[in-house]
């Protein structure tokens, strides 16, 4: 059976609309904007040359830093209101250029990410809170945004995350935090010749937060997942995430168990314009990753993820795959902190997935890296900070090295330097 | 080769800044003496005036005055509101700067200088910074200038020793769109006698006041009552002074008599005092 979007849409928002006979003071008492940003720009080299790979980091292969994105730079803009009659709202504009580009641009000439443009609304937003009839700790929101996100430390990917236009409400029950929303986003969106019946995903998020476990906190997802104009329209995700301290030491961990079916086959509760599936497609997924906070000068990063088909999985049977990675950090001073990374990846699926037979089946990827960190304790304009790096990975054959990306041999030495700024 | 060369660079560039050591901070929180307190009550502070609207840096250093207050002595800058204000909000931030941030208190008071309210640390909050400002302890608070025409803001010697942690603008972004959270270093700053602080003024309504009674006293006695019309016999008798004045040669007299005339309002006055001369120059 399935869920009328547009009545959840309308209980989601109406309950505020239809009680008119609140009034909103027009008493403002806290008023103004906030820009912050952040620019990343990773300026990489093989043997000389720039490269268009990431090295199989967003399959959980390696835990570098070489990622892509030149000259990313990312703008947010926000409007914090709040009124005497205890109404607020937030505006939120995220804005972002060159997330994922590859290229060394020079001055001349459009810059694209290789035939894309690059400019993107990550974000625009309103959410309103603390109306009298629905409760101080209950707001409403509208617009399209990154709804609850979760990536992992050392991936960086995002695990879980709504992504796309939708409305919800969010609230406290039993003083934990409780919300619903739908969320949409089109697979073709921006596309070139993009069908005329849309084949739009709809997500419908139930979430319940902050739940004490003794050991720490519980948050619990669910979510429902249709899609338009397509045979195999729905599926359903769910995950349990425990954040505490690192294993009982001093520092913090996020531990996350999920399962998705169908359309939410990716990781259960990762939802955006790349989800989708049939019926066949099953994973389970299990991710821990967190910061042990040894000295004041050392602290330790550490990431463990793994994912597999329960029966299909993006369409590969069989398909599993998992990380392990570790990256100590020493604090040398206020301007300096070194960085070794080390990480072990693996990924294997049945004769055939994806048309791979022979060495292409199994891939264990190991990476190191050292990279030094120079920053500025600015107190003004942020935080800048330059890092160089040289990241090493070692593929078990050659089949497994070209799937990730590297030209010739098994390994590959990345020399580069990543420098970003936030403010 | 690029690879060895770069790596040779990273070595060379990581023991030079290894060398050098981090900054030691020591920080002698000794009592400041009595000596030093400029006034022996809040009447005799030296006050900061301030206008109806306007946004002002401040710092408080060693040449603040220093006050005694409940929590010890202490650096402060005392300001009073303009006279014109009413209602006034009001906007304190001390900047975090240097590693080092005043911890401030504010103390408000009435226009006989009792205290009306102490406003701790705690009620402020801790803004991390943004593109334009940055972290800050910030207040916003309202102030009645017809009740509390005066403020003091000062540097606790209670708050010295302590410090406070604000997070990383690398950790606040990745908190807010759920990025991966980066291991990054929070910045300490600690509680300080001496910093930069800002401060933000807005007018929301004017004062308006009745005039004080004394004034009213003197304009009373500035305005003109109309007199009453001399008696007849009066009248007859300053036309007749006049009229024998003039045609005595008594000028003087007659001009006297003529102004005596005018203050009784005797109509006719004036054309009597003149009718006298003309018939005596015939």
């Amino acid at each position: 059976m399935k869920f009328n979007k547009y009545n959840l849409l309308a209980a989601a928002v109406s309950t505020a609309l239809f009680s008119g006979a609140a009034t909103a003071s027009t008493d403002v008492v806290k008023d103004g904007w906030e820009v912050h940003g952040y620019a990343s720009m990773n300026f990489r080299s093989v043997d000389g040359e720039s490269v268009d790979t990431e090295y199989g980091k967003p399959d959980y292969k390696t835990a570098g830093t070489h990622g892509k994105s030149t000259n990313q730079v990312e703008f947010v803009i926000k409007k914090h209101t709040e009124h005497e009659n205890g109404v607020w709202s937030d505006f939120v504009v995220r804005t972002e250029y060159g997330n994922g580009n590859s290229y060394a641009y020079s001055s001349e000439g459009g810059q694209k990410k290789n035939t894309q443009s690059q400019f993107e609304v990550k974000e625009t937003f309103v959410e309103i809170g603390g109306f009298s009839f629905l409760g101080k700790d209950t707001s409403i929101w509208g617009g399209q945004r990154f709804l609850n996100r979760s990536a992992g430390i050392l991936s960086g990917e995002f695990w879980k995350q709504s992504s796309g236009v939708g409305a919800g409400i969010q609230t406290k029950l039993a003083g934990n935090t409780a919300g619903f929303a739908v969320v949409t986003a089109d697979p073709d969106a921006g596309q070139d010749g993009a069908s005329a019946d849309r084949t739009t995903l709809t997500s419908y998020d139930f979430y319940y937060y902050g739940v004490d476990a003794g050991i720490g906190s519980l948050d619990f997802d669910f979510k429902y997942i249709t899609q338009a104009n397509d045979a195999e329209d729905d599926g359903f995700g769910a995950a349990i995430t425990l954040n505490s301290s690192y294993y009982g030491l001093d520092g913090w961990t996020q531990t996350a168990l999920s399962y998705g079916k169908g359309t939410a086959q990716n990781r259960g509760v990762n939802f955006g314009s790349w989800a989708g599936g049939d019926e066949n497609q099953e994973s389970i997924f299990f991710t821990s990753y967190g910061v042990l906070n040894i000295s004041d000068s050392w602290q330790m990063g550490s990431e463990f993820t793994y994912m597999a088909a329960l029966d299909e999985l993006f369409t590969a049977s069989g398909l599993v795959r998992y990380i392990a990675a570790v990256r100590p950090s020493y604090k040398v001073n206020d301007n300096l902190r070194l960085e070794a990374t080390a990480s072990y990846g693996h990924e294997e699926g049945d004769e055939g997935y994806w048309g791979r037979t022979g060495d292409d089946m199994e891939s264990n990827i190991i990476n190191a890296e050292i990279a030094a960190a120079f920053t500025v304790n600015a107190d003004y304009f942020g935080r800048p900070q330059i890092k160089p790096y040289i990241s090493y990975i070692k593929a078990d054959d050659e089949a497994s090295a070209s799937i990730i990306g590297i030209k010739n041999g098994t390994d590959e030495t990345i020399v580069g330097v990543h420098t970003e700024i936030w403010f | 080769m690029n690879t060895k060369k770069f790596f040779t660079g990273l070595l060379v560039s990581l023991s030079l800044t290894a060398c050098s050591s981090t900054e030691t901070v020591t920080n002698t929180i000794s009592p400041l003496p009595t000596a030093q307190v400029c006034c022996s009550d809040f009447s005799q502070f030296p006050w900061i005036q301030l206008n109806n609207n306007e946004d002002i840096n401040f710092q408080i250093d060693s040449s603040s005055s220093v006050g005694h207050f409940t929590d010890g002595n202490s650096y402060f800058n005392a300001f009073r509101l303009s006279p014109r204000s009413q209602k006034v909000t009001l906007r304190l931030s001390s900047l975090m700067s240097e590693k080092s941030v005043v911890a401030p208190k504010v103390i408000t008071l009435d226009e006989k200088f009792n205290i009306v309210k102490v406003i701790e640390l705690k009620e402020f909050e801790v803004k991390t910074s943004s593109a334009f400002t940055q972290s800050q302890f910030r207040l916003n608070f309202e102030l009645d200038a017809t009740k509390t025409p005066y403020f003091i803001v000062y540097s606790s010697s209670e708050y010295l020793g302590q410090s406070v942690k604000v997070k990383h603008p690398a950790r606040v972004r990745a908190e807010e769109f759920g990025e991966p959270m980066p291991m990054v270093t929070d910045p300490t700053y600690q509680f300080s006698r001496f910093g930069k602080l800002t401060l933000s003024i807005k007018t929301e309504s004017l004062k308006a006041s009745r005039p004080a009674l004394k004034e009213v006293e003197v304009m009373e006695t500035k305005v003109k009552v109309p007199a009453k019309p001399a008696l007849p016999e009066t009248q007859a008798f300053y036309k007749m002074a006049i009229t024998e004045a003039v045609n005595s040669n008594d000028i003087a007299k007659a001009l006297s008599l003529l102004e005596e005339a005018k203050k009784l309002s005797v109509e006719g006055a004036q054309t009597i005092f003149i009718e006298a001369l003309e018939k005596k120059e015939l």
